[in-house]
Parts: structure tokens; sequence; C-alpha cells
């Protein structure tokens, strides 16, 4: 054998392929990060925007272990809003509109001052694996790197094809160069793949829109930041811009359907329901007269804008009809035509939650080649492939998340177990612990784990056990601590509160929602000096206590399924009493507990129960865990 | 899938005889708290000894059955852990109101084969008999779920689809709205709606378990309510058919206050015949309490037998009970042909008309042959009865979910309603077999066009 060039090689420099390769060099790794396009290093191809719902969540909790999107997004917004301010702390989402050069150009300048890390262009063809181990990687100009792991983040490039009306290519986004021949290496390595499609809107000049016909939406004036560690930064937003379409848009598509690839047979790639083209729209809801539309900027230096809502791969002359008969459009000059792009993806269910391949070992990938979409779910993956590729070559555990501390564990739960049948974005309704995964308790949930795998620094670490502690202690003074109704009662009225006539616990007092931890200050004489953070946690943890203590005690109940392990050995062929739908998941997806397993579509409670008496018989024989 | 049941350590019990008219039942406790739920009940336990006593239903300040009862203390059981057997004597019934006092008291109901997984997972079964109580578990647990759904097929699957429905529509509108908060369409609607189709929910909810009772009935036979105005001789009718004096008969109106309910033998078809009060507006205390009795006996009767006057003919009130029962199954009896001064005149029904002399006892072998051939017809619909205590409780917990979202209304935080809300549609999938994080999106997306 070889020696190896490296410790792990990264495939692709996008959101995924950076974490992955930054996280593995902070861990002591020596990386080769490859891209097809040094220019194209963290690129934004669709809208340059990170964040709401779900999205935001992931942001905070790749910040908690210590990746880098959250701290990049900070420097580079052009503007940041909170969304779903009206509704509660589990929900509540930043999002920022982010200027994707500059965005770009900060990734690049935090990969190189990483020392370990080299930055290297190159169009890989062939992963090399022998006896069922990766040894590293091909490039199409003849050079061959080795290394024990390989992580493959080649997002939407494998055997990508843009198609804007009749005209189609092989590229991949923005029209780069796409990777056709990895591809069939993938198949050759007993790879299945799929094939979805995405899309993008056309871009226009700002300059030609009027934006007086449209409604300004502002940032927020408290800009905050994604990252924990990110100081609040005030500087001067872009604001973005809101319109509609119009009965003529939706006339002018119902005209030109014909002419649509993505009905007429040209486009065979599933896409996304939440991320439908604007033709897809108006034929799938014929009785909406409007869609909304907004115009986003996507640099400070330039005047392109982004019409988010108006994807599509209809011929250019048609786009160009659709966009201005749209208010504040009339006069838009299109700059960069709409597409839809069409790629191969590896079908997550062949991976283990630590995102390795199940059948090759060292071979992990993450991001868009999984089935994802979007920058925050690949950067997310990217972050898990890159640690696990250090820690499986250190021996150690791996770090797999639970659904129930982090959207993280949720993702790739999902993607592994379930499997994906469109571009699966997050939400927040996928995290059936939603109460608990919040935005503002990221660091306390997962800080442990950014700890224990090297990458948030034990200065990091012990101020989020302090913080902790100080939270247990408030929340317990707040218990123990009543007030009298002359000291309270003007407070409470300055906030619409309704009197008391005998004294309160202070916690009592916050558990009505119009009352906050910080209007009772002035009630509150004994109240020790606390970090804001501190105290909006002691203000959610206090509210909630109800609903959070409810789904505590399911993430109990969820725990007991989830530690029940099932050795990587076990027959299920050999398993009477399972059906042979479930023997056949089972044998071919290998679930690490029962609790995964049940979330295999096609295993009932039945089978389940049959895999209980079979780990019980096995550890009674002494050889199960 | 919900996991209910896979879990060990918590209380679980369940009719450990089958279902159905036996000399007596048992029911099953097993867990930790196996012992206070049986002496909450009201019996003095004492390990390992046959104790009789009452079961009493606290709540209600009332005794439900006369039973035996034995506590085991763990280890030394059947799945090693406590176990209470409560031996009773009152029928189905009565072993389902037991049952149902230990799920209040906070036993959770076993699920299939879930006795013999614990007598298993805790040891108390040889290893070498593994294979075989695997394939009992996974039996049992396979051929509950077929008899379940077997049991859904018909009305019972349509409510229960149509209580899912409007959960989704709600849970959609909620969801789309904190995932999508850009969405003016998602906005506008927002929980306002929401709540409505919750309320609707909820009805409906409310119904179906108020057909438990109905269930009962169904699970021991059709119930055939003689229903009618006074005196046209419903009793006389009754005792004729049973053919013996069950009901006391008198030429006062109103003499049957109470209802009376007896079984009968149909052409092999058991069912129970209930005679009630005459319907009228009565003064008399006693007797309106009967006629509102008698109205929930007519509004639940799955073959209603409406009897009139053939001495009087039709008059108003005759009209107004038909009209009443026009959407359930019946036939229309014509008494006292005995007494009748000339021919019956046409009844506004679709039901088939019967003419008889209960006095003379003639007629009454059609009467019979009608009834059984409305019977035998009515016997091979299932109602949309809510007739497995599973379902029952499930619907319960769905209920439960509803309301506390209802109880604040639209000032309710939508994360919170959605958890809730969510397990409301858990509860409703584990009849139906939904998977609820599948159902909300494809809800979600079928109702909102959201996204960029």
């Amino acid at each position: 054998m070889k020696g190896h060039d490296y410790d792990v090689i990264v495939v692709g420099a996008g959101h995924a392929g950076c974490e992955a390769a930054l996280a593995a060099a902070r861990m002591g790794a020596r990386i080769l990060l490859l891209t097809l396009n040094l220019d194209a290093v963290a690129l934004m191809p669709c809208n340059p925007a990170v964040g709401g719902p779900g999205k935001a969540h992931l942001v905070h909790e790749i910040d908690a272990l210590g990746g880098q999107m959250a701290l990049t997004v900070d420097r580079c917004w052009l503007q940041i809003r909170t969304l779903n301010t009206r509704k509660g702390p589990a929900v509540r989402a930043l999002r920022a509109q982010v200027d994707r050069r500059l965005y770009q150009m900060e990734m690049l300048r935090v990969l190189e001052s990483e020392p370990r890390l080299t930055l290297r262009q190159g169009l890989v063809e062939d992963v090399i694996v022998e006896e069922g181990r990766v040894r590293g990687v091909s490039t199409a100009t003849g050079l061959e790197f080795r290394a024990p792991s390989v992580v493959l983040t080649t997002g939407v490039y494998l055997r990508g094809r843009v198609i804007t009306g009749a005209h189609s290519y092989e590229a991949g986004p923005g029209g780069q160069v796409p990777s056709l021949a990895l591809s069939t290496s993938l198949r050759e390595l007993g790879l299945a793949l799929g094939r979805f499609k995405t899309g993008t809107p056309p871009r226009v000049d700002g300059r030609t829109v009027d934006t007086s016909k449209m409604t300004r939406q502002p940032g927020d004036e408290e800009p905050r930041a994604f990252s924990f560690l990110s100081p609040l930064e005030h500087r001067p937003q872009l604001d973005c811009y809101l319109t509609k379409t119009t009965p003529r848009t939706h006339e002018i598509i119902r005209r030109n359907l014909h002419l649509a690839p993505l009905f007429d047979g040209n486009i065979q790639g599933r896409g996304p329901r939440y991320c439908p083209s604007i033709e897809d729209k108006v034929v799938r809801f014929p009785d909406r007269i409007s869609h909304q539309i907004f115009a986003e900027p996507e640099r400070r230096d330039s005047k392109e804008m982004y019409l988010l809502g108006l994807s599509t791969s209809l011929p250019e002359p048609v786009q160009e009809e659709v966009v201005r008969s749209i208010p504040g459009l009339e006069r838009a000059q299109i700059i960069r035509p709409g597409y839809a792009i069409e790629y191969d993806y590896v079908i997550p269910s062949q991976l283990d939650l630590t995102l390795e391949v199940k059948s090759i070992q060292g071979l992990f990938t993450a991001g868009q080649t999984n089935g994802t979409s979007g920058y925050e779910e690949a950067a997310a993956q990217g972050l898990i492939a890159g640690i696990n590729a250090v820690l499986g070559q250190r021996g150690e555990e791996p770090l797999i998340l639970t659904r129930s501390e982090a959207y993280i564990g949720v993702l790739i739960d999902d993607l592994v177990t379930r499997g994906v049948d469109e571009p699966y974005r997050m939400l927040t309704s996928r995290a059936e612990f939603r109460l608990l995964l919040r935005p503002d308790n990221a660091d306390l949930r997962l800080t442990r784990h950014g700890h224990r795998v090297g990458l948030a620094s034990p200065d990091r670490l012990e101020r989020t056990t302090r913080k902790e502690r100080q939270i247990q202690e408030e929340r317990q003074r707040l218990e123990t601590t009543r007030v009298r109704p002359e000291v309270v009662n003007p407070f409470l009225e300055k906030v619409g509160a309704s009197h008391i006539t005998e004294s309160r616990a202070l916690s009592e007092l916050i558990r009505r929602p119009e009352v906050s931890y910080d209007c009772l200050e002035g009630a509150d004489p004994d109240r020790p000096r606390l970090d804001r953070d501190v105290g909006i946690q002691v203000d959610i943890q206090v509210k909630y206590e109800g609903y959070i203590s409810k789904q505590l005690e399911q993430v109990e109940r969820f725990r007991r399924l989830e530690n029940k392990e099932l050795p990587m050995d076990l027959d299920y062929s050999s398993m009477g009493g399972l059906s042979n739908e479930a023997r056949e998941k089972l044998e071919a997806s290998r679930p690490r507990s029962v609790g995964q397993a049940m979330r295999i579509p096609g295993v009932s409670t039945g089978d389940v129960s049959v895999l209980l008496v079979y780990l019980e018989a096995r550890r009674r024989r002494g050889r199960g865990p | 899938m919900t996991g209910r049941g896979l879990e060990t350590g918590d209380t679980i019990a369940a009719l450990s005889t089958p279902p159905g008219r036996g000399g007596i039942g048992i029911v099953r406790i097993s867990g930790p708290d196996a012992l206070s739920i049986g002496e909450s009940l009201g019996l003095q336990l004492a390990e390992r000894q046959m104790v009789y006593g009452w079961v009493w239903d606290r709540e209600a300040r009332e005794k439900v059955d006369e039973v035996l009862a034995v506590y085991m203390a763990s280890p030394r059981t059947y799945t090693r852990e406590d176990i209470v057997e409560i031996h009773g004597h009152g029928g189905p019934a009565c072993l389902n109101r037991i049952l149902e006092l230990c799920l209040a008291q906070g036993a959770r109901l076993a699920e299939p084969g879930e006795f013999t997984r614990r007598a298993f997972l805790n040891g108390r079964i040889d290893l070498a008999q593994a294979e075989s109580v695997a394939d009992l578990v996974r039996a049992r647990t396979e051929g509950s779920r077929k008899i379940a759904l077997a049991q859904l097929e018909g009305t019972l699957s349509r409510e229960v689809a149509g209580v899912e429905s409007l959960l989704l529509e709600a849970v959609a509108v909620i969801e789309g709205s904190l995932d999508f908060p850009d969405h003016d369409e998602v906005e506008e609607q927002a929980l306002t709606e929401a709540m409505r189709s919750l309320a609707a929910a909820r009805d409906m909810l409310e119904d179906l378990l108020s057909e438990w009772g109905r269930g009962r009935v169904w699970r021991e036979g059709l119930t055939v309510v003689i229903a009618g105005r006074p005196n046209v001789g419903k009793s006389s009718l009754m005792n004729s058919l049973l053919r013996h004096q069950r009901a006391l008969v008198s030429p006062v109106p109103g003499t049957t206050r109470d209802s009376i309910e007896e079984a009968l033998d149909l052409g092999g078809i058991m069912v129970t015949l209930v005679d009630t009060a005459g319907l009228t507006e009565s003064q008399d205390e006693v007797e309106r309490m009967g006629v509102q009795l008698a109205q929930r006996w007519v509004s639940r009767a799955e073959v209603l037998m409406v009897v009139l006057d053939a001495s009087e003919g039709l008059v108003e009130s005759d009209l107004e009970i038909l009209h009443q029962a026009r959407d359930q199954e019946g036939l229309v009896v014509w008494n006292k042909m005995d007494a009748a001064t000339r021919e019956t005149p046409a009844v506004p029904s679709r039901w088939p008309v019967v003419e008889v002399s209960a006095l003379e006892g003639w007629g009454l072998d059609q009467l019979r042959k009608a009834l059984g051939d409305i019977v035998g017809e009515s016997s091979d619909r299932e109602p949309p009865v809510v007739s497995s205590l599973r379902h029952k409780e499930a619907l319960e917990r769905a209920l439960g979910s509803v309301i506390s979202v209802l109880e604040y209304g639209s000032h309710t935080p939508p994360e919170l309603a959605a958890v809730d809300l969510r397990n409301a549609l858990g509860a409703v999938g584990e009849i139906s077999g939904i998977s609820v994080q599948e159902a909300i999106l494809d809800r979600v997306f079928s109702t909102f066009c959201v996204g960029k």
C-alpha cells in the first residue's frame, strides 16, 4: 500500500465541503480540498439568503458545534431579520440576505488561514476503493491523491444538466463545469443514485426595477447574530421588496406551457414541493390570482437582484414577458435567465448515521449529494461528515446527534432512515421535539459535543457550563422568591397584566403570557446581575415549563428505544416472525437502534416486538449488548 | 408508529379471557402500579390469596361487579412484575367497565401479546422458547391489527378519516404559518380557521365517543326498540313477542315508565327488545323522565318498531314519531286490528307495515318474519360505533388534546397548539394507521403554494 498524501480528501468546496474540510483540519487532520473551480468556492447559486425556520436552527447548531457558516454569515449580511417574532421562541428564526460575493471571499480567507488545509482545483473522476476501503481519488488531469477518508460533497454537479426552455446543456449551477465521470465511478462502486431537479429564478438589473411600486421590506433595527461568538453589529442594511404576480402573468404562463420543459417531458427528475417553479404554481393552484415575488439584493457592490418566487425553466423570451407583467418590473432587464437543473444524488439510505457509506469504509457523502436542498442543510452534513471522518481514523466514538438533541440529528436520521423522495429541506415541523430544539439554546445543547470532538474550545465549554448553572440557580430563586402585591402590581399594570391580591412567587407571574422576566426587574431587588442571554433562557424555561416538561417526558420514552442498540451483525434473515418486507428493509439498512428501526417505512410494531424478543435472547446467550 | 406498548416499566391492563359472553372473565393488571390500582377499585388484596369483594366505581359511587381477585408480587409471576387479576362475573359490559376503571387509574391498555413479551423480556420464559414467543407476539400484534382494520371498514373508518382530515386541516394551517412566515396566504388564514376545523373535529369525536355505549349494545346484539304514543299497546306487543308476561299492561296510558329490555331470538339472531314509555308530553315528573329515556332509546335504536292504534287511525303525534325516525331502520305496526272499524290509512313511511292484534294474538308470525328480515339486513351492516376499548381510548386522548387547544382558542401560541394537535393526530393515527409526519407535510404542500 502506498503512503497517504492526506488524512482526509474533501471533494467539492461548496457549503458542505467547506465545513467538512475546516472541521477536519481544525481537529488536526491534513486535508486536501478539491474543487472544480477555485472561483466558485462557497458559491450561493440560488437565493443569496441564509436562515429562516428550520434552516436558522441548523446554522446555530453548526455554530455551537464549532462550525463556520454562522461566523461567515455574520460578517457578510446585507440585511438581517427575525421571522416569526409574534410566535414563540422555538420557531423564531433569523434570516439574512447575504452578499454572495463577499461570502465567497470570506470563506476563502478562512480556508486559507488553516495551515493543514490544501485547497486545489481539480476534476475528480474516480473514487479509488480497495478491499472495501476507500484509498483516495483520481482526477481528469491524471493526478492521484491518497487518503484513508474521502468526503464527497459534490452538490448538484453530478451529471448536472441545466435547462432553460428547449436549450439544455451539461453543467453545474450557474454554468459551472459538471462532474460527469464521477457518477459512473460511484455506480461502479455499487452505489445507487437517484435523480432530482431543482431550479432558480431569473436575475434582473436593479437599475431597471421600480421599487416604488413594491412594498419595502427593511431589516431589523436591532440586528442579531447567527453565531454565539459574534458581537452584535450594526451596519447599513439593504432593503428587499415585495410584489405580486398578476392575472396577466398567469395568462402568459398558461399560454406558454407547451414550451415548459417541466411539462413537455424534457425534465424527468423529481422537484421539491416547497420550491415549485412559477409554472408549477400556476398549474397546481389555478384558483390563486397572484403569487408573492420578493426582489432581493445579491451584493453590495452590484445592482443584480434575485426574484424569489419566480423560479422557472421557461424559454428566456417567455421569462422576459413573465417578469415584465409584474408590478415594478415592467421595464426590468433580465441579466441571467432562470433555469432548472437536474442532477444525480446518492440515495441516502445507503449511509450510516455517521454519513459514512455503509458498504465502503472511509467514504463519506454530505450535502446536496445526499438529496437535500439548501446551503444550511449541506453545511450541517458537511460538518458531521468531516468530524466523523477524523473520529473514525482516531478510533473514537462517532458524533451521532439524536432527534431529541438537534435539528442536525433530525436531518441525518430522516435522510438515512426514511430516505428522500424529493430534495429534502429542513422545516421546524420535521422536529418532533420542536419546543426543546430552539435556536436560543443550541449552545446549551451542543457545545459539549463540539468540545468533545475538539472544535469548541475549553473556554467556550466553560462559558456554556457557567451559563447553564446561572440559569438553574436563577430559576430556583424565582420559584422561591415571593413578591407582595403592593410591590409588583405597578409593574404588572405597565404590561397590562391583572393585579395580584396576595404574595406570589416570581416564577408564577412570569408564567403569564404578557409578563416577562425583564419587566419584573424593578420588583425584584435581589436579582443578580446576569447576561442578557441567561435572562432570556430563564424567561423561556419558566414560561414554557409545562410544555417543555411534557416534551422531556416524550424524549425520555424516545430515548429508551433509541438506547436499545441493534448489533451490526444481527442476522435478520434468520429471524422467524419478521414480515418479509421488514426483513429485507432491516437487512438493507441495518439500523443502529430499535428506535431507528421503528422509523423505517415498512417495519411494523409487530416486527419491533419481534426484534425486542431476539435482542433479549441474544443478551441472555451472552453475546449481545 | 408511536411506540406505545414497546416500553416496559409502566403498568398495563387487559382482558385476558376471550371477548364475548362467558361465565367469568379476567382483567389482568401487570406492572409496578398493579397493586395500588387494584386497591383503588375497592379490593382488599392479599398476596397469593383469592379474595372476594366488589369493584367500586368511586367517582360514580356505585358498585360495578362482584368479583374474586388475586394479587401476586414480583418476581414470582407470569411477567415477573406485580400482577393483579380480577375475575368478574357480570359479562362483557362489566368486565369492560372494570378495565376502564383500571385505565382511569393510570394503567395503559396492553398491546396484544404484551404480557407474553414482558414475561420473556423479564426472563420468565425459557430462552429455547424465544422463537415461538416471537412468532406468538407477532401473530397477536398483526392479528389484532387486522381485526382492528376489519372493524374499521364502513362507517367508523369514514368517521375517523373525517376527524383526521379536520385535524390535518388545522395542523396544516398552523405548521404552514410556522415554517413559511413570509407567505401572506398562510398568515391570512391563520389560527381562526384552524379553530373552526378543530371545533368540528371535537364535535365529531364527541359524537363518536357517545356511540361507545351503543357499541356495547352492538357487541351484545341488535336493539329493537318499540315506540309509539301512550296506550297503543306496546307492552302487550312485547309480551306477545316474548310469549310471556314481562311488561305490566293496563288500559291506563303511561303504565310503562321505565324502559324494559329483554333478549329475543329472531331466527337465530339475538336481539334486545326494548319496550319504552309512550311518547307524550306529560305533567307527571316520573312519566316525563320515562319519556326522556324512551326518546334516547329511539334515537339509538338499530331497528325501530313504531306502534300505531288501528282503532284510532293516524294522529298528529304518530306522524311526529315517524318523521323523527325517518332516517332509521324499522317497521310500522298497526295494533288493535281487532278493534279497527275501517281500513287502516296509508302511512307516510318507507318502512314495511304489518297489521296485528296483540290481544287476539294474530298477525304475530308476520310481524316476527318482517322483524327478522329487517334485523337480518341490519346485522350485515356495521353501524358507526366505537366498539373496541382501544379505539375508545385513542379517541378520548385525541379529544382531550383538541379540547386543550380549543380552551385557549386563537390565543394559543401556535407552536404549542401544534404539540397538542400532533398528539391528537397520533392518537387517531393509532386507529387509522397514518404516518403523522408525512400526512402533515402532504397537507401543508397541497394546501398552500409555499416556497421560493
